[in-house]
Formats: C-alpha cells, structure tokens, sequence
C-alpha cells in the first residue's frame, strides 16, 4: 500500500494511476468479503439470469420468438447496467464509514477514491452480462447470430462504464442523503428499465420523450447492439456508439463535481461529517 | 380474545414504525415503474386479454416484496434496536406480533394494485375490465392473507440464515416466473408445474385474473381455498418455526446476537 504522501508527491496522473490500482485492489477485496465464486456464480448470476428470463419469458407470452429476443438482449445488456449502478450504495457505504473528512485533508484528492468504489460490481455487471449472452439465447430458443454477436460483448463493456459513470453521478446524491440511498439506485435505474429501449423500442414512446431518452446510457449502446445483430454496417453503429462513450463522459464529468461538492460545502459549513 | 389484541397492538406499533420510516413504503415509488414495463410489453404485444395480466402484476410484485422485506428486517431490527431480549422476555407470543407487523405491510402493498390500475388508465388510456367484481375482493384479500401466512413463515426461516440477502434476493424473480405472475403456469414447462402449484401466488394470480377478465373456470371457488389454505400451512409453520427458535434462545440465553 502506498503512503499517502508518495501519493500526494506524484505528478497527477500518477497519482491517480495508482490510486486507480488502489481502487482495483480494495474493490477485490471487497468482493471476496461479499462472495466467493460459488455464492457469485450460483446466488448472484443464477438469480440475474432468472431476473432475464423472467422478462423474456413476457415478451413470448405478449407476442413471438422475435419479441422474445428482442427482450432477452435488452434485459442481458441491463444486467450490466443494474450492476454497475451499485457504485450508488457502495459510495453512499464509504460515507457511513466516515472516511471522508480523511480523505478531505490528505494529500490526494477524495474524487477517484470515491469514484472507484463500486469498480468490482462494473466487472461483476460485465460478468454477468457476458454469461447470459452466452448461456440464455440458446437455452430459452432464441440464439443470437453469431459472429454478429462477438462484437456486441465489447459493446456491453462500453455500456457498463456508461452506466457506472451515471450511478456516479446518483451517488453523489446518495452520498449527501443516505437515508434514500435505495430509493436513489431504484428510481435511477427503473426508468432506464422501463423507458431505454430495454423491452419496447423507444420509437414506442411519445415524441416529445425519445430525445430526452438517448440523454441517458444504455439507450444508444444497445441501438448499437441491436444494429450490429441485424448486420447493420459500421457506418450504422459507430455514431451510436461515440454517443454512448459521450453520455457516459457527460455523467462522469457531472458526478465529478457533484462528489466534489460534497466536501466543498462540508468544509463550508461543517457538515462533513455529519451532515447528511 | 387475547391474541387478536395482541395483533391488533402489533399492527399500531407496525404503523407508527411506518410513519416514521417510509423507506418500507419504497415499493409504492417503484411499482408503478413496473407498471410502466409491463403495459409497455403488454400493449405493444397486442396478444389480446393479456392487459390484466400487466395490471395485475406489480401488484402482486409490490405485495410480495414489502413482504419479503419486512420479513428480512422485523428480526434484525428488534435485534438492532436492542427489544429482542424484552420482547423474548415478555409473555406475548412473539409469532403474534410479528404476524401483526407484517399485516400492516400487506395492506399498504395492496395499494400497489390501485397504483397499476392508475397507470393503465391514465399512462395507457387503457380500458381496464372488472367482470367480476366480487371474486375479485375475496381473491385480494385471500392474496393478503396468504401473503402474511407466508411473510411469517420467511420471517421465521431469516432469523436462522446467516446469508439473509442471498436468501431474500434469491427469493423474487424465480418465484415470479413460480407464481405465474405474469405468464400463467399453464404456459410453463410441464414440469414446472407440481413446483409452481405448492406456491400460493400460482394460485391466486390466475384467480385475480380470472376475476377480472371474467374467464372464471367453475372451480374458482376451489382455487380460492387453495390460496387460503396454502397461506395457513405457512402461518401455522411461521408460528412453530419462531415459537421454537424463541424457546431455543430462552434456554441457551442466545437472544441479542445469536
């Protein structure tokens, strides 16, 4: 472990670098404490993999096989998106534990400490993604086409980060209210469930709505999934994905300085530690 | 006599725990999100009668999940606050209240189907059918009572698990595909079903459907006590379940932190 002060002497982008490498090692860390592979792959996936099925199982019911996949890719790319998004309970958990008026006045900036605490849930959100991209089309009857899907996996990483860049920017607000820090993660997530293009094309919502939809992740990064899965050219996805990368960039510069005011104003008015 | 005042004292304390922390009532902030996805699955399928089948289930969903996470947390939270050990003391029989506690959640989660039929109306412009008004009511509160026969039972089996997340993740989506909350049982896998018909939700989901699309079989009255009874097998195995780890902790004198 570094000393803080090897870290506070370090030109900025080295000091960030090994906190990144920090981060990486405490949010393993963090994981072996919550699972082992057995109750990750057997509790965790398993009940996720349930989780698509269940919704898949919807869109065969509602209409055919083509609804049914349609949901099915739309609900495996969320599983990434849901888990990312945990960042809002494992940041809203660092404040609990009172680290932050420490990090306040040490050398290094509290920002990406704060910002790369839910890291081991983005890989386990990509893990988990990836595995019913492979496992569930077959198994449900619906199988993707395939090498068309190969590139869709690198998209699903995009997504991911996206997606953990808006859970960012929601913990910042669970940081400074605690109390609601489920309620945060839920009505930040369920919208995207509910309205980005997860189980009906966003062309299903009023007019008005669908520009305000690609504001925020998973809605083009999965256009861009379902584009190259019906064979769509390069030309077709790539300004999907650049799209994708700039929500994700904008939601990332906005928990920035959203996390940033938190100890601002703490230093302000003393409610740094306290405050909630 | 006395243990219906016993409830009926549990179910105020439960109330005005309630008022106090509205995070038990996230589910009705929620519910109508789910709502929102299962209409918009719904509509944009066009499989006719299937609109109830999205109106009913957040429903049933929120009902179940403000169950299973009163069940998780009513154990733990005694614990916590440190009643445990006067609660264990006392003479009320610690079932009671915590089937008392559990039945104000019920209630408040029944709110979750008003909550659905207000987003197919006024999200959906859709015209919801109620045919049968009647069974429908008693399909909603056997739905209830089952729910609590069942949320006690839980209650139970969480005050024995050390891994009571795993538990209470594990036990929502696949007991949705179970419990045919939204896709009927009969379109499951065959040999889902003998699993599917011992969990009450199979039961009382096609039943409240039934009552509103009016596709009642004659039986329905079958299926009624189906429900009911499914849901006191599981009050009657809640209360010896905790009576007995209650007595356990009395003789080892592991009560707070056990």
């Amino acid at each position: 472990m570094n000393s803080p002060s090897s870290l506070g002497t370090s030109s900025p982008g080295t000091g960030w670098l090994r906190l990144g490498h920090q981060s990486l090692l405490f949010s393993i860390a963090e994981m072996r404490t919550v699972h082992t592979w057995r109750t990750w792959l057997f509790g965790w996936v398993a009940r996720l993999l349930t989780q698509v099925t269940f919704f898949a199982l919807i869109g065969k019911f509602v209409a055919n096989d083509a609804t049914m996949q349609f949901v099915l890719v739309g609900n495996i790319v969320a599983l990434s998106c849901l888990e990312s998004m945990i960042v809002v309970l494992t940041m809203a958990g660092e404040r609990r534990l009172g680290t932050l008026p420490l990090l306040a006045i040490a050398p290094t900036s509290h920002v990406p400490v704060y910002l790369g605490r839910g890291l081991h849930w983005l890989a386990s959100g990509i893990a988990s993604s990836v595995i019913g991209w492979l496992v569930l089309p077959p198994l449900l009857g619906v199988p993707l086409p395939w090498p068309e899907a190969l590139p869709a996996v690198a998209m699903i990483l995009l997504v991911a980060v996206s997606c953990y860049c808006y859970g960012c920017f929601l913990a910042g607000l669970a940081v400074r209210y605690r109390s609601l820090q489920v309620i945060v993660l839920n009505l930040g997530y369920l919208p995207i469930m509910a309205f980005c293009g997860v189980n009906v094309p966003i062309s299903f919502w009023p007019a008005w709505l669908q520009p305000v939809l690609h504001l925020f992740p998973l809605t083009n990064g999965l256009q861009a999934i379902r584009a190259v899965l019906a064979g769509g050219t390069w030309s077709e996805v790539w300004p999907k994905l650049a799209l994708e990368a700039l929500v994700g960039i904008g939601w990332f510069a906005l928990a920035t300085v959203s996390i940033n005011r938190v100890v601002t104003k703490g230093r302000a008015d003393g409610s740094l530690e306290f405050g909630s | 006599m006395n243990a219906l005042r016993v409830i009926a004292a549990a179910f105020r304390l439960q109330l005005a725990i309630t008022r106090r922390s509205p995070g038990h009532l996230m589910i009705l902030l929620t519910s109508p999100l789910f709502s929102v996805i299962f209409l918009s699955l719904v509509v944009s399928g066009q499989r006719s009668g299937t609109l109830v089948n999205g109106v009913l289930a957040p429903g049933l969903i929120g009902l179940w999940l403000m169950s299973l996470d009163l069940a998780a947390s009513i154990i733990e939270e005694e614990r916590w606050a440190g009643r445990m050990e006067l609660l264990v003391a006392s003479l009320t029989p610690v079932s009671l209240v915590v089937f008392g506690r559990i039945g104000v959640v019920i209630l408040a989660g029944a709110l979750t189907f008003f909550e659905s039929w207000l987003v197919a109306v006024v999200g959906f412009g859709a015209d919801v059918p109620l045919e049968r008004p009647g069974v429908f009511v008693v399909a909603i509160l056997a739905t209830c009572f089952a729910m609590a026969g069942t949320a006690t039972l839980l209650a139970a089996v969480f005050i024995k698990s050390r891994a009571l997340h795993v538990f209470q993740n594990a036990l929502t989506y696949p007991f949705y595909i179970l419990g045919g909350v939204l896709v009927p049982v009969a379109l499951l896998p065959g040999w889902l079903e003998p699993l599917s018909r011992v969990i009450f939700l199979s039961w009382s989901a096609d039943l409240l459907r039934g009552s509103m699309s009016g596709n009642l079989p004659d039986a329905w009255p079958a299926w009624i006590a189906m429900t009911i009874g499914l849901g006191a097998a599981a009050l009657v195995a809640g209360f010896l379940l905790i009576n007995r780890i209650i007595d356990q902790s009395r003789e080892t004198a592991h009560v707070g932190h056990s």
